[in-house]
């Protein structure tokens, strides 16, 4: 009973165990078909959220290389981004690295065996052979079909102009970081949008006033030069020069000296160009009118100093002959007139008291005196005693020229109808004086050597002492000349800047602004003209002569020019 | 009963089959838009080395020398310039009517095929960015 009881149990439990495992199998299963069926409707039906698709089409407008590109004003390419392939290997992976190293000198043959050979035996597990292969040498490579050797794609930064506008453009790092100009300054910017830059620059003028500005630094023997051109109405800068130059390409290969650039970053006491301003203030607001006469016949005395003309006349002079024979006797009386705070709070209005706010990080905040006492006052009416950079002249000597309006310059170009802010500095009357006193310069006074016939030039030259430790180096001179053109109605503003240069026997060994710095603003002013769709003028001398009545019914007549 | 199985049956193996399709289909259509796509990188690529090279083929200083040497051009000087009114009046005085309107008519967009690019320009561009370097 008790073993029949025990069998039955046997059975019993048997019987259990086998339903249960059955149970439990089913289960399993069930569980199995209910995961492969949720995972079934899951792919099916939300198979798009669910990883990345294989393909996807490639939008029209889609971006494809790193970093946008940078264009002139006319849409010519300045810098680019190119895909391009470096050759890397697994060392470890390699079988035979002789073999490998002899066959990828028969596919490159720019590299070193041995060294090549050597980096392959390495134990490291990634090493770069050859970075940025051409197209072709990356296909003689692949065709080697030797193991363990890949590709990496890499954008790279091109500059296919080379050194031409390099300041203004800058550069990158190997990273395609922007380094320097515009490419620094718009580096974020950059890595992100998808059309091209268009920059405010024109190349064929940039090109025009480099190869000029070098000639003359040649002939000159100057350690440097600098020019800028600038649309007078819309303060666009269309060339920005410094020389010596780099090539943005290599641009490690050359002194960071050269990487400086003088036009924006630099500032330098500039000298007699400074009289158009002060001639242009005491017309304003000094109440000065173009017959007022001034006593130049003998040099101020102030403190220690003296203030002498450099074209001395010995004789009282007008204000255009002031003007026009740079007389810095005549300047200081007349800013003396205007009044130190005017003369400061003018200047400020200029922008001469702070950097030009200009889309580039390379710009020089000018050095003002600490304390303008009375003979800054003075110095600063001729241009010394206040240093600039050059950008900001030719900033102020627009606003002076255009109608009296300072814009602040840009190198981004703009559209005609949305130009920068401006801020008028002076009336239409005083600008159309100071055009004609330009005018007068090249026509008859310092300037003479920048004229081309046609176009009417206007200027002003400027010879300053660099300053050194202790005072003025009387043989290191900032020659420049701040040319406008044409002056009926001024549309560019060229300065040409020579950095210690020296005369030679075409200019009688004579250095100073009207002697070397004006025949460059000349020459590029004559060849820029037509390139910039300007239409010359054919009768120049009733040009001027128009140009002279206006300004001179604005003053109210009278005699302004004494002739020698 | 036993006519909707038949039915649901006939209904699910034709489901199968065209999914089975069009699935095929799919995958054929995305690897046609992979090399599609490929085609247009590289060609966008290549555009991008002809546009360098165009521009540094451009270089002022370049063409300068260029047509300094070839074509004997000289800097323009303010009494060469004409405007085009006055050239269409100078040349109306000499009774010469000038011919322009045959060419409009003749050209015709090329066809471009699928490699516009020759091989040889974008290696010399790649040469002379290796040379940069």
């Amino acid at each position: 009973m008790v073993e029949k009881i025990s069998i039955e149990g046997d059975r019993k439990t048997a019987i259990e165990t086998g339903r249960n495992r059955l149970i439990i199998a089913g289960a399993l299963f069930s569980a199995a078909f209910l995961l492969i069926g949720i995972r079934v409707i899951k792919v099916s039906i939300f198979a798009h959220d669910d990883g990345p698709r294989y393909t996807r089409s490639v939008a029209k407008d889609e971006k494809y290389t790193g970093r946008a590109d940078i264009v002139d004003r006319n849409g010519v390419l300045l810098a680019t981004s190119l895909n391009t392939q470096s050759l890397y290997a697994h060392p470890r992976l390699i079988l035979d690295p002789e073999q490998a190293a002899i066959k990828l000198k028969n596919a490159l043959p720019s590299i070193n065996v041995e060294a090549i050979e050597k980096l392959l035996r390495s134990k490291r597990g990634f090493v770069y052979l050859k970075r940025r292969l051409t197209p072709n040498q990356h296909y003689a490579v692949n065709r080697l079909g030797i193991p363990a050797l890949y590709f990496q794609r890499e954008t790279r930064r091109i500059y296919p102009l080379g050194p031409l506008a390099a300041h203004a453009l800058g550069h990158t790092d190997p990273d395609n970081k922007g380094l320097a100009g515009v490419e620094r300054y718009f580096d974020k910017d950059l890595r992100t949008r998808q059309t091209a830059l268009s920059l405010a620059l024109d190349v064929r003028v940039q090109h025009v006033l480099e190869q000029e500005i070098s000639k003359a630094m040649h002939s000159y023997s100057a350690k440097g030069g600098a020019g800028l051109v600038m649309d007078a109405n819309t303060a666009e800068v269309i060339a920005m020069a410094s020389l010596p130059s780099f090539d943005p390409n290599r641009a490690n290969a050359v002194p960071r000296l050269s990487h400086f650039n003088k036009t924006s970053h630099g500032v330098y006491e500039m000298g007699s160009t400074f009289k158009i301003f002060t001639t242009a203030m005491a017309l304003e607001i000094g109440n000065i009118k173009l017959r007022d006469r001034y006593d130049a016949t003998k040099p101020i005395r102030i403190h220690r100093y003296t203030i002498r003309d450099y074209h001395a006349k010995k004789r009282w002079l007008s204000v255009p002959e002031i003007f026009m024979y740079s007389s810095n006797i005549g300047a200081v009386k007349m800013a003396q007139k205007v009044g130190k705070e005017s003369h400061k709070r003018f200047l400020t209005q200029l922008g001469m008291m702070d950097s030009v706010r200009i889309e580039l990080f390379e710009t020089g905040a000018p050095i003002p005196p600490k304390i303008w006492r009375d003979i800054n006052h003075m110095t600063i009416s001729y241009g010394h005693g206040l240093a600039v950079s050059p950008l900001h002249l030719v900033a102020g000597v627009s606003a002076i020229i255009n109608g009296g309006t300072y814009r602040t310059p840009t190198i981004i170009r703009r559209h005609p109808d949305h130009p920068t802010k401006g801020n008028r500095i002076v009336s239409k009357k005083t600008s159309l004086k100071m055009r004609h006193l330009m005018r007068l310069v090249v026509e008859k006074g310092t300037g003479g050597k920048a004229a081309v016939p046609g176009y009417l030039v206007g200027g002003k030259t400027g010879t300053a002492e660099k300053v050194s430790n202790r005072g003025y180096k009387k043989k290191a001179l900032i020659s420049s000349f701040v040319a406008a053109f044409p002056m009926n109605s001024p549309q560019f503003v060229v300065l040409t800047m020579l950095d210690e240069a020296k005369g030679n026997e075409a200019t009688g060994y004579r250095a100073t602004g009207g002697w070397v710095a004006a025949p460059v603003a000349g020459a590029v002013i004559r060849r820029i003209a037509p390139i910039l769709a300007l239409k010359p003028i054919e009768d120049e001398v009733s040009a001027a002569r128009t140009l002279a009545l206006k300004s001179r019914s604005q003053s109210g007549g009278g005699r302004d020019v004494a002739t020698n | 009963m036993r006519q909707s199985t038949v039915l649901w049956t006939v209904l699910g193996i034709a489901v199968v089959i065209s999914l089975f399709a069009v699935k095929h289909a799919v995958r054929d259509l995305e690897g046609r838009l992979h090399a599609l796509n490929i085609e247009i990188i590289s060609d966008r690529d290549a555009a991008q080395v002809l546009q360098a090279e165009w521009s540094f083929l451009n270089e002022p200083a370049r063409l300068e020398a260029l047509s300094r040497e070839y074509l004997g051009l000289v800097t323009i000087s303010a009494s060469q310039t004409v405007t085009l009114d006055e050239l269409i009046q100078a040349v109306a005085t000499k009774k010469e009517v000038p011919r322009i309107a045959a060419t409009s008519a003749a050209s015709k967009e090329p066809t471009v095929k699928n490699k516009i690019v020759n091989p040889d320009w974008v290696e010399r561009a790649a040469i002379r960015l290796n040379r940069n370097q």
